[in-house]
């Protein structure tokens, strides 16, 4: 017998709702870990992601409630070999150790990307303080 | 015509789940393109969320580590964390303060992760000169915590 890939309706264990297995994966009588996609299983779902400039950015989002963000920023380090690479370093932001000239070094540490949530998240401004940001939002709410 | 958005059905032999972003067919257009599509029965590579939440560590212990429970996975995850002041996210910037200039340092994280937890470390400046005092910081952490093992010892 083929396996069954989607159930929409009742599984074996007694739950209602619509899941979806991998290949060669029974979704009727399947662990709920083993689905690709569960009714009972999702926590979370990432509902937005994209990258920002430069500045400061205002991206509506229309929620009643503030969102779970995540940002990286991108960086640019002057690589000899290969010229400036563009992406996200950890720690974030980026250090600097410049040579004064009379001995001594001075530590420069570049400016922080921040996202600050608007309204109780009608909408996020992202402050990008280096190259570019990376941005994630997700549909849970921590307000 | 008004584009089919869901579909649920056989397609080539097979039987899918298709949903689209607007504009697009769930039938004709590549399901390939996630640009066009918003799931697809067919994909095997989607990444799952195990817990989110905020994390706080409260200076008041002083060292120690606090430890935030998940139900166990049998393997150590792969995390995301950002700190969160107020209604700030921040990149990779912890509260670590110069106490001289109140400059923020980047610090990055040290967590601890395991299998059923993770653990939010101490974070303190100490002040210049010969009676310095510690100082410890409260501070508060956006986590995810993705279905994900990370190859770790």
């Amino acid at each position: 017998m083929s396996t069954r890939r989607i159930i929409i309706g009742k599984r074996a264990n007694g739950n209602k709702g619509v899941f979806i297995s991998p290949v060669g994966v029974d979704a009727y009588t399947a662990l709920d870990a083993s689905l690709v996609l569960g009714i009972g299983g999702a926590l979370s779902q990432l509902v937005m992601m994209g990258r920002v400039g430069a500045g400061s950015t205002v991206i509506p989002l229309g929620f009643s409630h503030s969102p779970y963000v995540f940002i990286s920023n991108r960086t640019g380090l002057n690589v000899s070999y290969s010229g400036i690479i563009d992406g996200v370093m950890r720690p974030s932001p980026s250090s600097q150790l410049v040579d004064n000239g009379d001995g001594s070094l001075t530590l420069f540490i570049n400016s922080p990307s921040y996202a600050t949530v608007n309204s109780n998240g009608i909408s996020m401004t992202i402050t990008c303080n280096n190259s570019s940001t990376n941005y994630q939002v997700y549909n849970r709410a921590w307000t | 015509m008004a584009t089919r958005r869901t579909y649920i059905g056989k397609l080539n032999g097979n039987f899918v789940v298709r949903t689209t972003l607007p504009g697009y067919d769930a039938i004709n257009d590549d399901v390939n393109d996630p640009d066009k599509f918003s799931f697809s029965s067919d994909w095997t590579d989607l990444c799952k969320i195990h817990q989110v939440g905020i994390a706080f560590k409260n200076s008041n212990n002083g060292i120690s580590i606090e430890w935030v429970p998940f139900p166990a996975l049998g393997y150590k995850p792969y995390m995301e964390v950002r700190w969160l002041s107020g209604n700030v996210v921040y990149d990779d910037v912890g509260p670590w303060l110069n106490v001289n200039t109140s400059a923020k340092f980047a610090t990055g994280w040290n967590q601890q992760v395991l299998t059923d937890q993770f653990g939010l470390e101490s974070k303190f400046a100490v002040q210049a000169g010969p009676n310095g005092e510690t100082i410890f910081f409260d501070y508060y952490l956006l986590y995810v915590v993705y279905k994900v093992p990370v190859a770790s010892g």
